[in-house]
């Protein structure tokens, strides 16, 4: 019997990175019950210890920690450059705010926010993101413009450059005026958003990410649908940004035109990257940067630096640490580990 | 018809600035495969740096030629120092690097000069005559005529000296032209530079016609880009008409609609044009790693 093989090209084998944060872990009764503690502890401290100011601020931490973790399986798991996160978390926002000074409820206003990131989300994603990452990160950045432009445009409607004033959040006994309900409000909705991230690291739809991220020879060679993929990690980001936009109104009581334009996506970005783009962990991290740290410089009494502080860290982080600080400790830790 | 002939000549002098700038993307692009999102900064620092050297007391043209030389220095940094080190295979990353550069040189700008819009010299913007029924100034010729003859020259340098065939071999492929014997590195440094004195001539031009801040060449820059999305980055000729086309586009919605109309008359048009697309259009392998 006669054997025919046909030629096999060689190439070079695909490395599919997975970090330490995208293991699939097998957790024990002893890991969930730390998780518990870990959880109870996160709402607990802050609500008892902190004073209101901080508190107001960790409400604001948890609405932000929403979007970058919608950034971080867009951009972290998938890959994909995005430069109009904060341009949905403003189409959330006035959502919200249009809908809540009409004296809809905030299941009404939710949905309405959902809605609109999804098709606002598709819209962008369908035609650029048939072809190339690159053109994501372009055609974003336009949409972002172009949103800035309609929200100066439409002073009747969103306040135009002025901004406008949004009624606080307001749910059940909760009202997000008290900055003890704001920061449950915000803390809430940012904890369901990261188990539904944690929980994509189980699903085929995160492993298609991380392998789309990757190599995308080798998730076309598997079957993987790319562009289905890249989509879906597109809508479930803009969903993240609306609702997290939406929060951030509720609990701000106040939005403007600058808090989502260009250089607030790249905040986001800068956010993202420091904390580590591929870590759950990294993406409540990025949250506190962007919220906390400005505080601190205003402080110091130098809020120009922010942004001068942010560009550099974005470059050099990007560069010289890829995990982000999230990384580091874990490199650190492992290296205390080895050690010892 | 006369009004017809303005816009026209307002929209041709518009892309030929956007093609200027455009070019110097499409040498890096073509070369490092790197879209630079610190490109218009660059030129941004250029016309800061000229009109603060010329506040001192330093004739515009040696100004102009100091802040050039700026723009210059601080493109080929930007390869040497952070471009150079980012590792092929992590795709983005040149976009993300680049932007974190965008936001720290602008930043540095604004502490070192202010927040506020400034008035340059006009170079000539001020100066009209009338030709063919349209208002022409000194100012908008020399953009049309620097323009026409800029990309006319890169044009001859890439397709008929050894130097652009030493450019085209980089970009095909790095790894094979390094082992004939050309210094990539060089080259590629060398692209970026001549980028920077690209951006820097744009952004005095833009920073001559209206009171300009730290960020005003971030629009110009997405004007580009658009364009080059357009034409196809790959290309030499199709981007390059692509920018002159959509200053005229850009131009004839302003003149029809309101000076409003300019942002969002650009920015649905690429998102329709990248809708109906085919997909054939754009080579996906060369825009990769960017």
């Amino acid at each position: 019997m006669t054997s025919t093989s046909l030629p096999v090209r060689a190439t070079r084998p695909v490395a599919v990175t997975v970090t330490a944060a995208e293991e699939k872990p097998t957790r024990s009764r002893r890991q969930v019950l730390l998780v518990v503690a870990g959880l109870l502890a996160v709402i607990a401290v802050p609500a008892l210890t902190f004073p209101a100011f901080w508190l107001f601020l960790a409400a604001q931490v948890a609405a932000y920690a929403i979007a970058t973790l919608g950034l971080n399986v867009l951009y972290g798991r998938t890959g994909q450059l995005s430069l109009a996160q904060a341009t949905f978390m403003g189409a959330g926002a006035y959502t919200g705010y249009v809908l809540g000074s009409r004296g809809h409820a905030p299941l009404v206003q939710l949905l309405a926010v959902c809605a609109v990131s999804l098709v606002a989300g598709a819209v962008v994603a369908v035609p650029t993101l048939r072809l190339s990452g690159l053109r994501l990160a372009l055609v974003t950045l336009a949409v972002g413009e172009l949103f800035a432009w309609v929200l100066v445009h439409t002073t009747d409607l969103t306040g135009g450059t002025q901004g406008a004033n949004v009624e606080p959040l307001v749910v059940g006994p909760l009202d997000a005026s008290i900055p003890l309900f704001a920061y449950l409000l915000g803390l809430l909705p940012a904890l369901v958003a990261t188990a539904l991230v944690l929980h994509l690291d189980r699903t085929q739809l995160g492993r298609r990410m991380l392998l789309v991220r990757d190599s995308e020879l080798a998730a076309r060679a598997t079957g993987v649908p790319i562009i289905q993929t890249k989509i879906v990690a597109f809508l479930l980001a803009s969903v993240f940004a609306g609702v997290a936009g939406w929060l951030y109104g509720g609990i701000n009581g106040f939005v403007s035109p600058p808090d989502f334009n260009l250089f607030a996506s790249v905040y986001l970005l800068v956010a993202v990257v420091i904390g580590g783009a591929r870590s759950v962990l990294g993406a409540w991290v990025g949250a506190a940067y962007i919220v906390v740290v400005p505080q601190v410089f205003t402080a110091l009494g130098i809020p120009n630096l922010y942004a001068l502080v942010g560009g550099a860290l974005l470059a050099l982080v990007a560069l010289l640490a890829p995990d982000g600080l999230v990384g580091l400790a874990r490199s650190a830790a492992a290296r205390v580990r080895r050690t010892a | 018809m006369d009004g017809l002939t303005q816009v026209l000549a307002g929209g041709i002098t518009q892309g030929c600035l956007y093609a200027l700038m455009l070019l110097g993307v499409l040498l890096v692009f073509q070369v490092s495969k790197v879209m630079s999102f610190a490109y218009g900064q660059v030129g941004m620092v250029a016309a800061f740096t000229a009109w603060a050297v010329n506040a001192a007391g330093v004739p515009v043209v040696l100004a102009l030629v100091l802040g050039a030389l700026v723009a210059v220095l601080l493109n080929a940094a930007i390869d040497v120092v952070a471009i150079r080190h980012i590792p092929s295979d992590r795709v983005g990353l040149d976009l993300v690097v680049t932007l974190g550069l965008f936001l720290l040189i602008a930043a540095v700008m604004q502490q070192l000069i202010d927040s506020n819009s400034h008035s340059f010299p006009a170079l000539g913007a001020d100066t009209q005559a009338t030709v063919l029924g349209a208002r022409i100034s000194v100012n908008d010729a020399v953009v049309v005529g620097l323009a026409v003859v800029v990309v006319t020259g890169a044009w001859l340098v890439l397709s008929r000296t050894s130097l652009g065939t030493n450019l085209r071999a980089c970009a095909e492929d790095a790894d094979i032209a390094a082992s004939t014997g050309i210094n990539v590195r060089a080259l590629r440094t060398g692209t970026w530079a001549v980028a920077g004195l690209l951006a820097s001539v744009v952004a005095v031009a833009v920073a001559s016609r209206v009171a300009v801040d730290a960020f005003y060449m971030t629009s110009v820059l997405v004007k580009v880009f658009i364009a080059g999305m357009i034409g196809g980055l790959d290309r030499f000729w199709p981007p390059l008409l692509a920018a002159v086309g959509l200053g005229v586009y850009e131009s004839l919605a302003v003149a029809t609609f309101g000076a409003d109309a300019g942002v969002p008359a650009v920015f649905l048009l690429i998102i329709a044009v990248l809708a109906v697309v085919p997909k054939r259009f754009v080579l996906d392998t060369s825009e990769a790693r960017a």
